[in-house]
């Protein structure tokens, strides 16, 4: 199969044999894909300065086997100039894509979520709410999403209640006075990440705990190596600072 | 199978270069014992003696053959510039150009999450105590101008500013000899932003 000028964004890319790639790019159509492109190490491949993160590209590939040859890469529109943290960010979503999309899978509306995500990473000051919202909207593209609103007994969510949360039961309620070890959600927080609208600094890292549970699950708790390492640079950093203060 | 055993690990061993299969080790292999003996020996005792000797510079990570390399012992190079590079193919390419006097750090690589390739695999605690001890003025960032060697440009330059030192990046724009109608998109807005007077 031939696709000509698929809407696509590089992934990841490793070096194949002397001169080649591998790489991973998330298509417009058809999801994620494994594809060579050969021969795109040497100093006058035409494929080498659109094949860059975070750039919007327009590929041509054929699609045979498992893995798919580029023939033809160009860059479609400016890339987003992500910086410092704003660029883990973009890294941690890369990751995501790369270790739980299946190949082969299309996800046109992630695709869309993608991109939008990677404007406001580029542009907005606050990174925390794009990024729950790309997860939240990954989690239901890709088949696990969430039910924020209703409880385990089909009531509807009470913002003033205290509620658990897993993927497997849901929210349930819990009484009054409760204790338990495990990390407990307001309802306010689950109806804001259900409506997408985070009011407050509160509701937005509890829905950050909550998201990053349900996908470290679906990770089969194998950690992320781009926020292991971002947690690695920090630390280099501000023991620089302290030291140099 | 008529091949002796000894020509089998010739064959499998030559395959560690780079670009070499199994066809072309044993084209390699054929050449080296019958045609070329004489060759093939200087070949073998150029390895061992290679191995042997050289190893990496203790201040820079480039090869060397001494404890510290031939640019970081000289006394004609200005050791207040550092040049960070990637890899010891960039240093020698700046070398061969002549452009820069100053002495190199070589990263042996790029930040690159997906990877697990962080601060510790680049090294940067031996180019943090270089910075520390040695009295730097200027620290140029000649990674690539990818978005991994940005990555990695930038970390390092929140690294260099935290000690008051000053960091440069290597200018961008269009190659000699090159037509800015084939130019990328890219490489002309960074030509543009850094532009000078004439």
């Amino acid at each position: 199969m031939r696709i000509e000028r698929q809407p696509a964004y590089l992934l990841h890319k490793r070096q194949y044999r002397e001169s080649s790639l591998i790489i991973e790019v998330f298509t417009a159509e058809y999801g994620r894909l494994s594809l060579i492109a050969k021969g795109a190490r040497r100093p006058k491949s035409p494929f080498k300065a659109a094949l860059q993160l975070f750039t919007p590209m327009l590929i041509n590939y054929s699609d045979r086997n498992e893995l798919g040859t580029l023939t033809a890469a160009e860059q479609a529109a400016d890339r987003y100039p992500l910086r410092a943290d704003r660029l883990y960010c973009g890294y941690y979503l890369n990751e995501l894509l790369v270790r739980l999309l299946h190949r082969h899978d299309a996800h046109e509306q992630l695709f869309r979520y993608y991109s939008q995500t990677l404007k406001q990473l580029a542009r907005d000051t606050r990174s925390d709410k794009a990024l729950r919202l790309f997860e939240k909207a990954f989690l239901s593209e890709t088949g696990y999403g969430l039910t924020l609103h209703l409880d385990s007994s089909g009531q509807p969510v009470q913002a003033d209640q205290n509620y658990l949360f897993s993927p497997e039961y849901g929210a349930q309620r819990l009484d009054a006075g409760h204790v338990n070890s495990q990390m407990v959600y307001s309802g306010k927080t689950l109806l804001a990440l259900h409506k997408g609208e985070f009011p407050d600094g509160d509701t937005l890292k509890q829905s950050k705990f909550l998201l990053r549970s349900v996908i470290e699950q679906r990770l089969e708790h194998r950690p992320l190596k781009s926020r292991e390492l971002f947690i690695k640079m920090r630390r280099t950093l501000t023991r620089e600072t302290d030291e140099h203060e | 199978m008529l091949e002796t055993i000894a020509l089998e690990r010739l064959k499998k061993a030559l395959c560690a270069l780079p670009g070499v299969g199994p066809k072309t080790a044993q084209r390699m292999a054929f050449h080296l014992v019958g045609r070329d003996r004489g060759g093939a020996r200087t070949l073998s005792e150029a390895i061992t003696g290679a191995l042997q000797s050289i190893r990496r510079c203790r201040r820079c990570n480039n090869f060397s053959e001494t404890e510290l390399c031939p640019v970081c012992s000289s006394p004609k190079r200005n050791a207040a510039q550092l040049c960070v590079v990637e890899t010891q193919a960039d240093l020698e390419s700046i070398e061969t150009s002549k452009a820069f006097s100053g002495t190199y750090f070589v990263l042996m690589g790029h930040l690159s999450p997906l990877d697990g390739i962080g601060p510790e695999e680049l090294g940067l605690d031996r180019l943090q105590r270089l910075l520390d001890e040695e009295n730097i003025e200027e620290v140029v960032m000649a990674t690539n101008p990818t978005v991994e060697g940005d990555a990695t440009a930038d970390f390092i330059a929140q690294l260099v500013k935290q000690r008051g030192i000053r960091v440069t990046q290597l200018a961008r724009g269009v190659p000699v000899g090159g037509e800015l109608e084939y130019v990328d998109r890219n490489t002309l807005a960074g030509a543009f932003q850094g532009r000078k007077d004439l």
